[in-house]
């Protein structure tokens, strides 16, 4: 394992958790917050729960669901003959669990805060669902998102305990920063751990001195 | 508009990099070896020795507890070989037809160590508090148990959660001693070895190997027939490790 595949492979996992956690955050906070639906409060709770949950459990869950013999694994394994354990695609799965309610929440919260009159202005001109959240909730809400965003980023290169569990643990593969941290301090490495764990911590600083700034932002503006 | 584009940007990239992630499986070419913990000290050895010979095979160790790798064996991960720690694990994994062994009796084995921090005190026999794993959660527990019982030792005992985890309490001089096997013990420089147990009190410590009945990959035989070689076992020995069937 070469020294820098830990960093990479953490960072293209995040990006990409990010980017699927952010779409779908986004459509079901603006879906959530519009419509009536049927049980808010039980698909609220399963969407947060994520938050609270050990890493574990979610690990324990994905191996049940999409293992081969899981329930979804079963049926990806049979039409299709894929099967993500062990693979990048498990990594970015696990990542993008533990993400999503932080994006969630944030999106709720700014939608939320959009003044009923900005929306009534808009629907003057379209009637679309679509343009509403892309001309009047994603632009008023911006601080928040990028807040978000930059949180659940954060979160999906932290993950540790579903991802060792789905993703496993393999140099190159699917080793990232907090699994390779993990080996180093069992084998007795610790300066490898501790330029790991250096680099852990100066990036996660980086991306909440972003999250602060939006926030910031956001309540000045 | 500057920030426009900024942004399209990154998110085209973060796209992209998605796009890719789920079009992402293990490479064919690899050969997986899922290989418990306490292997992790000899592992980088073990890979230049075998790549030295097969300079064709990429071997990757995945490293984790024996209970967990054999989970994930269940789960059908895509594991070619397995090296356990636990020759429980090992033998229900092989009942359920999961991996093949060659040697059910184990290919190494291992020895119980009393271990003591640099300037200690009180030395084994004569201490008040012993470390050693949690007996029933660890395999490195249940066997110190059973040597505490046959010499019927009362003194405190500490569980910690791993061998790892002794090794740091002893080190640290938190305790007078800990019981771990020999292969951690010889990984760190900051505990002596004052005992070695009789391996007759403990039932025996062994690691099993196997093939797993799933794999595909042409040689993952290969690796676990260089296990047994006599090259891998000189680098176990360095280690501490024994070579199975040899117990004195």
């Amino acid at each position: 394992m070469t020294f820098m595949e830990p960093i990479v492979l953490s960072v293209f996992v995040a990006a990409a958790a990010s980017v699927i956690v952010y779409v779908s955050a986004v459509s079901f906070a603006f879906f959530f917050i519009r419509e009536a639906i049927p049980l808010k409060w039980l698909w609220e709770t399963l969407f947060m729960l994520p938050i609270v949950l050990s890493p574990t459990v979610i690990g324990f869950l994905l191996v049940k669901l999409f293992g081969r013999t899981g329930v979804v694994g079963t049926f990806l394994y049979e039409w299709f003959h894929i099967s993500p354990m062990f693979t990048i695609t498990a990594a970015v799965m696990a990542a993008s669990v533990v993400a999503f309610p932080l994006m969630y929440q944030a999106a709720k919260a700014g939608f939320q805060a959009v003044p009923e009159s900005y929306v009534e202005v808009t629907k003057q001109y379209t009637n679309n669902p679509i343009d509403v959240l892309r001309y009047t909730y994603i632009p008023s809400a911006r601080y928040g998102l990028i807040a978000g965003y930059t949180l659940s980023f954060a979160r999906g290169l932290g993950e540790f305990g579903a991802t060792f569990m789905f993703a496993g643990n393999i140099p190159g593969v699917t080793v990232t920063m907090p699994t390779a941290v993990y080996t180093a301090f069992e084998k007795g490495e610790d300066t490898t751990a501790w330029i790991y764990v250096t680099i852990s911590i100066v990036i996660s600083a980086l991306f909440l001195y972003v999250v602060t700034y939006a926030e910031k932002r956001k309540h000045a503006a | 508009m500057k920030k426009r584009w900024a942004g399209m940007l990154i998110m085209m990239l973060a796209v992209g990099s998605g796009v890719q992630a789920f079009k992402g499986e293990t490479d064919e070419s690899i050969l997986i070896v899922g290989a418990a913990a306490s292997f992790n000290p000899v592992l980088d050895q073990l890979e230049a020795a075998f790549e030295a010979q097969y300079p064709q095979v990429d071997v990757r160790f995945h490293t984790g507890g024996s209970g967990m790798i054999a989970r994930q064996v269940e789960a059908y991960a895509p594991i070619d070989v397995i090296m356990l720690a636990s020759k429980k694990e090992a033998d229900s994994l092989e009942e359920k037809g999961l991996i093949q062994m060659e040697r059910a009796d184990g290919f190494l084995t291992n020895r119980l160590v009393v271990i003591e921090p640099d300037r200690s005190k009180a030395h084994w026999p004569a201490v008040q508090k012993v470390v050693m794993g949690t007996p029933g959660a660890v395999p490195v527990g249940t066997y110190a148990e059973q040597v505490l019982e046959s010499m019927k030792w009362d003194g405190i005992r500490i569980y910690a959660k791993d061998a790892s985890s002794v090794l740091m309490w002893v080190s640290s001089g938190e305790a007078d001693a800990g019981i771990v096997y020999k292969t951690d013990a010889m990984s760190s420089n900051d505990v002596r070895i004052t005992h070695v147990f009789s391996s007759a009190v403990h039932d025996p410590i062994v690691y099993n190997a196997g093939i797993v009945t799933e794999s595909l990959h042409p040689e993952a035989d290969v690796f676990e027939a260089f296990l047994s070689s006599t090259e891998a076992m000189r680098i176990f020995e360095r280690y501490g490790f024994q070579s199975g069937g040899e117990e004195k």
